[in-house]
């Protein structure tokens, strides 16, 4: 008896020792990350060298998405899938939608087919639709009377687009939440003049400034350029998101708002109406297309044939491309294998 | 009985002598693939530095030749590779590799660098054709001769 318990206690010591060395002496070679440095690596090489070598500056100024996707797939390995996206540059297709043919028709009457801006041709394209059947393309909703708008339907549709309400407002119609939602409009008293000038358009952080380039670039005017014309219904206070201003008193004529979705998406634009005619109006209607392409969302897809949907694992490179125009470019990329 | 050993000790011992010789095995036995991954580690970056070193730096002198290079850098600017130090390159891969490789990396690693153009043409071949398994890497860069640009692909291999 006394042999075998010697026996039993050397097996316990022995399986003791066995799981405590084992326990801590536990190897694991972990696999590295070598692999996804590399793909990373191989992305941010081919935007570089795609930008160094010209050939961005052309298929981005051609919106020539096959050559881009061609490109980048004989410099990216064959087992990398990936998308492409334009950032911070008015899109080179802006569809809108109305909701009426009166709107149509307004629209269509203060925009030009196509604008020539910086060696890039942008097309303007304008759909009558319903609000429950909104087309995928769709960038921008226009619409001229808040009364019209699917709220429900906004609030999707802000989730990938922007609205525009050009509207003259009196102080009741500011209780409707819409208007202080969505456009972030407020009420405030004034004796507005009808001439209008940017508002703080060489502060380079605001959204008038942008607008304001824009303007410029497709009209020839300063963007000091004094608008007149504008009807003096509306008493919209002005703050950082305004556009356009009253030259005397502190009251909007245009006015942005941004980030109004809780992802972070959806772009707004008020804009009073006007009685301007000839190159008043001329400089109201580019006003209003500077507006149109800020409304755009400034991000387009490159992708070719179709806009691939990225999977839930993936990577990302960007490459800030400063010429005419500053953009970022941006690759995402995922492994097709895992 | 006194005086000899009890077999049950001697099974005891036994039994904790093969518990400790397999703990043991099992640490030693590690050792090597600890060994392989961390020069295979070293080789790796040593090759993305080599990579890195091309792509970015002009070299020394400057505008180095053949003759006179101190210092390999085919870089005119960041991503943009000179034709003409690309041809220098090759000229003197053909007539000293030794030179380059004693550059680029150590005697106990081999560099090699191709440098193919878009149209499958290659205008750089360095090095001697590897036997064994070496560490690659892909770069994706422009090379520019003066008149055009072109993109471009170059592969290190280190082993």
């Amino acid at each position: 008896m006394k042999g075998f318990i010697k026996t039993l206690e050397a097996i316990i010591a022995s399986m003791i020792i066995l799981v405590t060395m084992l326990y801590f002496f536990t190897f694991q070679v972990s696999l590295g990350e070598w692999s996804n440095a590399l793909v990373q690596i191989n992305a941010e090489d081919s935007l570089a060298s795609i930008y160094k070598s010209g050939l961005l500056t052309t298929f981005v100024r051609q919106n020539d998405k096959e050559s881009l996707n061609n490109k980048l797939m004989s410099m990216l390995p064959r087992t990398i899938g990936f998308s492409t996206e334009i950032r911070g540059v008015p899109n080179p297709n802006i569809y809108i939608g109305v909701m009426n043919s009166s709107d149509l028709a307004l629209i269509d009457s203060m925009l030009d087919d196509i604008i020539y801006y910086k060696k890039r041709n942008i097309s303007i394209h304008i759909k009558e639709m319903a609000w429950d059947n909104i087309e995928k393309e769709t960038n921008i909703i226009f619409v001229s009377d808040y009364n019209n708008i699917d709220g429900a339907e906004l609030d999707d549709f802000l989730k990938r687009g922007s609205v525009i309400l050009r509207q003259d407002l009196i102080q009741s119609d500011l209780q409707n939440q819409i208007l202080s939602d969505v456009f972030d409009l407020v009420w405030v008293s004034g004796n507005p003049s009808g001439n209008a000038v940017f508002y703080k358009y060489n502060k380079a952080n605001l959204t008038s400034f942008r607008i304001s380039n824009y303007f410029a670039n497709i009209s020839g005017k300063p963007i000091d350029n004094q608008f007149s014309g504008f009807n003096t219904v509306s008493r919209i206070g002005t703050d950082d998101k305004t556009i356009v201003r009253d030259d005397t008193a502190a009251v909007s004529y245009a006015k942005v708002n941004f980030n109004i979705t809780k992802y972070g998406k959806g772009r707004a634009v008020w804009l009073a109406e006007d009685s301007a005619s000839g190159s008043n109006k001329e400089e109201i209607n580019n006003l209003t297309t500077a507006l149109i392409m800020w409304a755009s969302g400034e991000r387009y897809n490159m992708d070719y044939p179709y806009e691939k949907i990225r999977p839930d694992i993936y990577s990302k490179a960007s490459y800030v491309v400063s010429e005419e125009e500053v953009y970022e470019i941006v690759l995402t990329f995922w492994r097709i294998f895992y | 009985m006194k005086g000899i050993i009890n077999i049950d000790f001697i099974v005891s011992i036994l039994v904790f002598v093969s518990t400790l010789s397999f703990v043991a095995i099992s640490i030693i036995s590690r050792i090597p693939l600890f060994h392989h991954e961390a020069y295979t580690d070293d080789l790796r970056s040593r090759t993305y530095q080599v990579s890195h070193l091309l792509l970015f730096d002009r070299g020394w002198p400057e505008n180095w030749n053949e003759a006179n290079v101190e210092r390999i850098g085919l870089s005119i600017e960041p991503y943009i590779l000179n034709r003409s130090k690309i041809d220098s390159l090759e000229i003197l891969c053909s007539n000293s590799y030794e030179k380059v490789n004693s550059l680029l990396a150590d005697i106990n690693t081999v560099v090699t660098i191709n440098i193919t153009l878009s149209d499958g043409n290659q205008i750089l071949s360095c090095g001697p054709r590897l036997t064994r398994t070496g560490f690659e890497v892909r770069r994706n860069i422009v090379v520019d001769d003066g008149v055009d640009k072109d993109v471009a692909k170059m592969v290190v291999i280190v082993q």
